[in-house]
């Protein structure tokens, strides 16, 4: 750029080039923008936009792993196979699990998250930071280290949480191996990594609360309950949305966690969406119905985010 | 909550509450981290020890010497680490800087799309993904793993970089211009060393997103020496049979360390780009 520019600055001086040098800098300053957009925007439809679109087209075909250059079409059969084809299905129990592990990781971490944020912004908390940098740090591992530390923490026999019950004289218990217990497992394991991230922006939306409303409240005598309920919560609204937003896409991308603490056991008890379309396409081949699965997994997410935006937009009108 | 006087009692049980949290954050990684400091012998005993009897690095010796794991994982996760971080710098100060300086044609539309395509759920990108890769020559290369890690950070740091460009005063860089900058001179001499924080920010991010990374890696590498750390301890782990613990404790402790790094020198930075970040999405 630097040389070129140069050679454009000299005939400046002259009069009867400036009105076609300033068009070609005007056009040069409308494509500016453009061009700077241009590796981002090319990544995005690359590697975005064009496999979205062609996972849809390969999900009315049969495509498997085993031989890749024999799609034929099959229109609605890998959706009617992933619904109701052999256990394990979307139907029985994959929709069931995914359902109980996103909406339990959204009470739970948003929950404790404000909670923690609450207790930890009252004024004469000290330590502050201390305890929101001990709150964040599991969120920076990788899940499948979090997994597998846990794993590690619910092992039977060599386990922390059992060799804990045993030393306090309590029965140990057979964690990981029935159903209920592994999803509580599994929701303890992504409260502990990801509640400290709703923490954080959730302390940001309280400190975004001006002094003076405390202080109003206080000569109105609001305090408690009516003070959280009625103010702190209205006012924080729009952080505990965006909290949502980014735990639900969290949970329903969630994978090597999952993976690493129960492999989608016992007796796929624990197998969410993103393990079942795993095992369909690249355990078992079935490419096709893994890319059926996808296509649902898009439609719904983009639902719950139009519903959860929807909800914003209503609010925001009152 | 902050006005008024406050009881004895709320303050001993908020303090016990914040206390046991931050206990139960702590133990976990500190199990983790006994296991991986006990001796070999003492890591295997059954029922195990809650404090090793003494200190020894051994475990770490026989996870770096051995076959199944080596040290090659954790140079392939930071060379994988520092390309993103390198490629997303770049890529979304441009961007970033386009959307804070100009209103051009389309640029809520494009916007917008980049918030819509970071909510996707990557996961459900596998299967085009891998068969794509496979057919352009992408699978089981360093770039096509690089390329994809660096697509997941690009539109938080397009938005982290607006926000940041967005507080420096344009009149820098059109003195700039006057004094015979290019725009792009401008931007490189006067604006980005100015946002230095924000590149701060979005380095932590994207290096930790990198390192982490599990799902793509897994279906797109099949030579050993290509694996990253994450995919080669699931490997080591194996789907069935006996767990190594002292190993796999001591894999993981290594794996937090520049975690833990990054997060000690830069929490306020990360701290303060996350919630900026979620909030202008």
């Amino acid at each position: 750029m630097g040389p070129d520019e140069r050679a454009e600055a000299a005939p400046a001086g002259r009069p009867f080039a400036g009105a076609a040098h300033r068009r070609r800098r005007a056009l040069r300053t409308r494509a500016l923008p453009f061009l700077l957009i241009l590796p981002a925007i090319t990544m995005v439809v690359v590697l975005q936009l064009y496999p979205t679109l062609v996972g849809v087209w390969y999900a009315f075909h049969d495509v498997h792993l085993a031989r890749l250059h024999q799609t034929p079409f099959v229109g609605l059969r890998n959706f009617m196979s992933v619904f109701t084809g052999p256990f394990p299905n979307l139907l029985n129990p994959v929709i069931a699990v995914t359902g109980i592990w996103v909406i339990g990781s959204v009470i739970f971490q948003v929950g404790v998250g404000l909670g923690l944020a609450l207790l930890l912004q009252q004024r004469w908390v000290k330590g502050r930071d201390l305890f929101r940098s001990l709150y964040l740090f599991p969120w920076v591992i990788s899940g499948i280290v979090v997994g597998y530390s846990w794993r590690f923490v619910f092992d039977p026999t060599v386990g922390l949480l059992n060799t804990l019950l045993v030393t306090f004289g309590m029965t140990p218990r057979p964690w990981l191996v029935t159903g209920p217990l592994a999803m509580g497992a599994l929701l303890i394991a992504a409260t502990w990594r990801s509640a400290g991230y709703s923490l954080v922006l959730q302390m940001g939306g309280l400190q975004s609360i001006p002094d003076e409303v405390y202080e109003a409240a206080a000569i109105d005598g609001v305090s408690g309950i009516r003070l959280l309920t009625r103010i702190i919560l209205p006012l924080i609204k729009p952080f505990i949305l965006v909290n949502l937003i980014t735990t639900t896409v969290e949970a329903l991308n969630a994978f090597d966690i999952v993976l690493a603490l129960t492999r989608g056991g016992p007796l796929f008890r624990t197998e969410i969406v993103s393990l079942y379309m795993y095992h369909q396409g690249f355990q078992w081949g079935f490419l096709g119905k893994a890319a059926a699965v996808s296509v649902i997994v898009y439609l719904v997410s983009t639902a719950i985010i139009l519903a959860y935006v929807r909800f914003l937009h209503e609010e925001e009108a009152f | 909550m902050g006005i008024g006087r406050v009881s004895l009692p709320w303050k001993v049980l908020t303090y016990a509450i914040l206390i046991s949290y931050a206990a139960f954050s702590l133990v976990p990684l500190l199990w983790v981290l006994t296991t991986a400091l006990k001796s070999p012998a003492e890591a295997q005993q059954v029922p195990p020890t809650l404090v090793p009897s003494s200190l020894h690095l051994e475990n770490f010796r026989l996870a770096f010497t051995s076959p199944a794991f080596g040290g090659r994982p954790f140079a392939n996760s930071l060379i994988y680490a520092f390309g993103t971080v390198a490629l997303t710098l770049i890529i979304a100060s441009l961007s970033g800087f386009a959307f804070s300086r100009y209103r051009f044609w389309g640029h809520r539309a494009i916007s917008l799309a980049l918030i819509l395509g970071n909510l996707m759920p990557g996961v459900a990108k596998l299967v085009p993904i891998y068969l794509m890769y496979s057919a352009y020559g992408l699978y089981d290369t360093r770039l096509g793993l690089v390329l994809l890690f660096t697509l997941a950070v690009i539109p938080l740091g397009t938005w982290m970089m607006k926000g940041y460009f967005d507080r420096i005063p344009r009149e820098l860089e059109e003195c700039a211009l006057i004094d015979g900058c290019t725009p792009l001179g401008a931007l490189a001499r006067v604006t980005i060393p100015l946002a230095a924080p924000g590149l701060a920010a979005l380095a932590v991010i994207a290096f930790m997103d990198a390192w982490n990374a599990f799902t793509f890696p897994l279906i797109l590498t099949e030579r050993q020496a290509l694996k990253p750390y994450t995919v080669a301890v699931y490997s080591f782990v194996g789907e069935y049979g006996e767990v190594q613990w002292h190993l796999v404790s001591a894999v993981a402790v290594t794996s937090v360390l520049p975690l833990l790094a990054l997060f000690v020198f830069f929490q306020r930075t990360l701290v303060a780009g996350l919630t900026r970040g979620a909030i202008k999405s």
